[in-house]
């Protein structure tokens, strides 16, 4: 056995051919015009009007909270790459991405030492530890939130009203658009602790949806215009980005489910569709349908996969909301979610060509 | 068969000598545990009660919510009779119950609460007992600082009467500034351990279920009342009583 | 001999490091320094003891059942020092509360009965049982070390470093997983370079 590269060409005085250095590797072998590089960047593309509608609403902090994530994350994956001695990753700009997401999963008024802390424990502990880009098995942006949930419980569930609009009904703390951001409970928790009192009623919150369509309302930094996102969501569809069954079966599922149960008695009235809609404006489902649960490495990659993560995403987040304790479910919902996305793909394999199924 | 009959006497032997071993020890240490547990009660008594006061053991031997045990104190000083009563409240916590001494005033204010027993899990639960310690690690000074454990310490100034309302959304109450702490204590509100919520809801809603019965059915002392008040009430109902008797004799009269 | 047998139950055979025995305990009871030490002393107590026990009664204990001797023999060790601890150090029993009785399960005891201590002589069970042990509170001390450090922001109940808001996920469940699994790639990546 040669341990050179070389092919005895059976002739003697023939110098011996040198074989090609070829990566072997088994099938699917997929070409494809679209790069990682180029999907990070359409996603942050994406991104934007999130970006730029939470800058106009919460001030300069939206804007450095996520300059700081992002900086933390490119920060983290070269420190990684360096120490556990792999070549530089960050050129594919996916730590942009996740830094973005990290940030758009926090207050605006978090410290922003917590806010890199989030990032950098998502980049590293969530995706360089595993293996890099493509081995990780939760949502990085998602796990560096948990993480601060349930690291700094108190600093991650203060938030502030934007600054100007109000809901009416729905906050506490006197609103006037001169002060800037004021301390209060965001659109969920209010909800949560008016049924708990059981002061809720259903028109209050009509009133409500247009503020938290357009955005002003308090909560995380990418997750209160619902408008920007679905601008956003909408167009990673239409070029292809991004696999529509995920967000819709995700966004549907919330919306049946909370119709279903919304309490008003009827089911085709005006009333009985303002609690499923308040949900699934509010509190990041949006955020969480487009852009995280649909990340191709922690979902599974058939399309009846897809489908059935969606609607288990759907239905954790309601089960979570409604009879858990924590007024957000989305990020919870998705975790848990990936946890099952292999074994989805298993049982959701397509029938190969010609397979015949395997009796008992 | 004489396999089994083997396996079974080895065994059978093995926690004999093991069950003789353990009653041997727990015979000798019987008498101190229980010595330590009463001395734990002595101090939570001390603990939950100010300074001055006498306390006395009560034995409540009616039916009714009070428990069988229970401790008035007396402040013996400017004639004042009652300062208040201790109870033992048994709260379901995370992991079992957890036993806890809780003192009151007369007007129901809570004047100061020890844990007695818990199983808790340490590290979160059993921060009950924690003291917040400001001292550092590079100069501990000897002695302590006067620290009393934080959990315990928001409850004091409470009210038991009215639902003690549970803030979820403030850190622990040791690292919040005085005047948030004011704010809590005036809407008889306190914050949980982090991670633990279930052992912050074992106390409020263990002091919401029970002390509220226990004072009214205690009611006779629910006002404060001097004994120079309580023994002239006594005198009153005492001839009231003989009055009583006549008057009823006259009304009767009255209405025939 | 004991320098021998010292290196080798805690760098070459730590229980919870090398081994990965008695991880549930670990994880559990490492949230502070205090607690750390006081269970890793409690483990070690009951490990000598058990295993100069099974190590001296080993020629009677039939095959089949040998298990079931072993849990009675370790149980009432355990047993023995819950009321020792109940009668002379009740702190300690309020701080570790239901871990003691937990020691029972902890499968490091199990595990050096089984592989050690029913197969040697008394002495070396003995030697065993106590450097297992020390080898046990050492990690510990390393794990509850850092957590407390980086959850609570203390070292033996005192304060370390003034103004850092510490990060409570580490006294959590998830924070006990992290620093476990980053400290076993620690000592396996030198390990491995040592060995290569």
């Amino acid at each position: 056995m040669s341990t050179e590269n070389n092919v005895d060409t059976g002739k003697p005085d023939e110098k011996p051919a040198a074989i090609p250095r070829l990566h072997l590797s088994s099938s699917p072998h997929v070409r494809s015009s679209l790069s990682v590089k180029m999907i990070m960047l359409v996603v942050i593309i994406a991104m934007v009007p999130s970006l730029v509608t939470s800058i106009v609403f919460f001030g300069i902090n939206a804007a450095l909270v996520t300059a700081v994530c992002i900086v933390a994350a490119v920060g983290a994956e070269y420190g990684a790459n360096l120490l556990l001695k792999r070549g530089q990753t960050i050129g594919d700009l996916s730590a942009i991405v996740t830094g973005m997401l990290v940030a758009f999963n926090l207050p605006p008024s978090i410290p922003l030492w917590i806010a890199a802390i989030g990032s950098v424990f998502a980049i590293v502990v969530a995706k360089m530890v595993f293996g890099g880009l493509g081995c990780n098995f939760i949502n990085p942006a998602l796990a560096g939130r948990a993480f601060l949930m349930a690291s700094y419980p108190a600093q991650m569930t203060s938030f502030s009203t934007p600054n100007f609009g109000s809901i009416s009904g729905l906050t506490d703390a006197a609103s006037s658009s001169a002060v800037d951001a004021i301390s209060s409970a965001t659109p969920l928790t209010a909800i949560q602790n008016a049924f708990a009192d059981g002061s809720y009623v259903a028109s209050d919150f009509a009133t409500a949806l247009k503020n938290l369509f357009y955005g002003s309302v308090g909560g995380c930094v990418g997750e209160t215009s619902a408008l920007a996102l679905l601008i956003g969501g909408v167009f990673l569809i239409a070029i292809k980005a991004v696999d529509i069954r995920i967000p819709a079966a995700f966004i549907l599922t919330t919306f049946a489910l909370f119709w279903l149960t919304n309490g008003t008695g009827t089911y085709f009235t005006v009333d009985s569709i303002i609690t499923p809609t308040f949900h699934i404006l509010a509190g990041g489902l949006f955020l969480g349908a487009f852009f995280m649960a649909t990340d191709p490495v922690t979902s599974p990659i058939t399309p009846r996969g897809r489908l059935i993560f969606g609607v288990g995403c759907g239905a954790l987040t309601f089960v979570i909301r409604k009879y858990g304790g924590y007024p957000e479910g989305v990020s919870y919902a998705i975790l848990l979610m990936n946890l099952v996305a292999p074994l989805i793909e298993r049982y959701t394999r397509p029938k190969i060509y010609g397979e015949v199924k395997k009796h008992g | 068969m004489g396999d089994i009959i083997k396996l079974t006497l080895t065994l059978t032997i093995i926690s004999a000598i093991a069950g003789l071993a353990i009653g041997v020890v727990n015979d000798k240490t019987k008498d101190k545990i229980a010595a330590q547990q009463e001395q734990a009660r002595l101090e939570a008594l001390e603990t939950v009660f100010p300074e001055g006061v006498r306390i006395v053991e009560m034995k409540n031997l009616g039916a009714g919510v009070v428990p069988d045990l229970y401790w008035i104190a007396f402040d013996d000083s400017a004639d004042t009779v009652l300062a208040g009563y201790a109870f033992e409240v048994s709260g379901i916590g995370y992991a079992g119950d957890i036993k806890f001494m809780v003192g009151v005033g007369i007007d129901g204010n809570i004047l100061g609460l020890t844990v007695l027993d818990h199983n808790e899990t340490p590290g979160l639960g059993s921060r009950v007992n924690e003291i917040a310690s400001a001292k550092y690690i590079w100069y501990p000074v000897g002695g302590d600082d006067g620290a009393k454990p934080w959990f315990k310490e928001q409850f004091v100034g409470l009210s038991s009467l009215k639902p003690i309302i549970i803030d979820r959304n403030l850190a622990e109450w040791h690292k919040l500034d005085e005047r948030t702490q004011a704010n809590l204590r005036n809407n008889n509100a306190v914050t949980i351990i982090t991670g633990s919520t279930i052992t912050t809801e074992a106390f409020t809603r263990a002091i919401g279920q029970h002390i509220a019965g226990y004072l009214e059915e205690l009611g006779g002392y629910c006002c404060p009342a001097t004994r120079k008040e309580i023994e002239a009430k006594k005198a009153v109902e005492a001839v009231a009583v003989e009055t009583n008797d006549n008057e009823d004799n006259d009304t009767a009269l009255l209405l025939d | 001999m004991i320098a021998k047998e010292l290196k080798r139950g805690i760098i070459t055979e730590n229980p919870i490091l090398i081994l990965a025995l008695g991880l549930c305990p670990a994880l559990a009871v490492s949230t502070s320094v205090k607690n750390g030490l006081g269970m890793g002393l409690a483990s070690m107590f009951v490990l000598a003891c058990s295993n100069v026990i099974i190590s001296i009664i080993k020629a009677w204990i039939p095959e089949k059942v040998r298990i079931p001797c072993y849990i009675v023999i370790i149980a009432t060790f355990v047993s023995i020092l819950q009321l020792l601890i109940k009668a002379y150090t009740p702190a300690l029993d309020s701080q570790l509360g239901i871990f003691i009785p937990l020691i029972v399960v902890n499968c490091m005891i199990l595990g050096r009965a089984e592989a050690y201590a029913s197969k040697n002589n008394p002495v070396h069970a003995l030697i065993d049982g106590f450097v297992m042990g020390l080898g046990f509170t050492v990690a510990l001390l390393i794990l509850s070390g850092i957590r407390e450090f980086l959850g609570s922001n203390k070292l033996l109940d005192l304060l370390v470093i003034p103004g850092f808001q510490p990060m409570t996920a580490f006294i959590l469940a998830p924070g006990g997983f992290f620093v476990i699994a980053l400290v076993m790639g620690v000592i396996n990546y030198a390990q491995r370079k040592k060995g290569a």
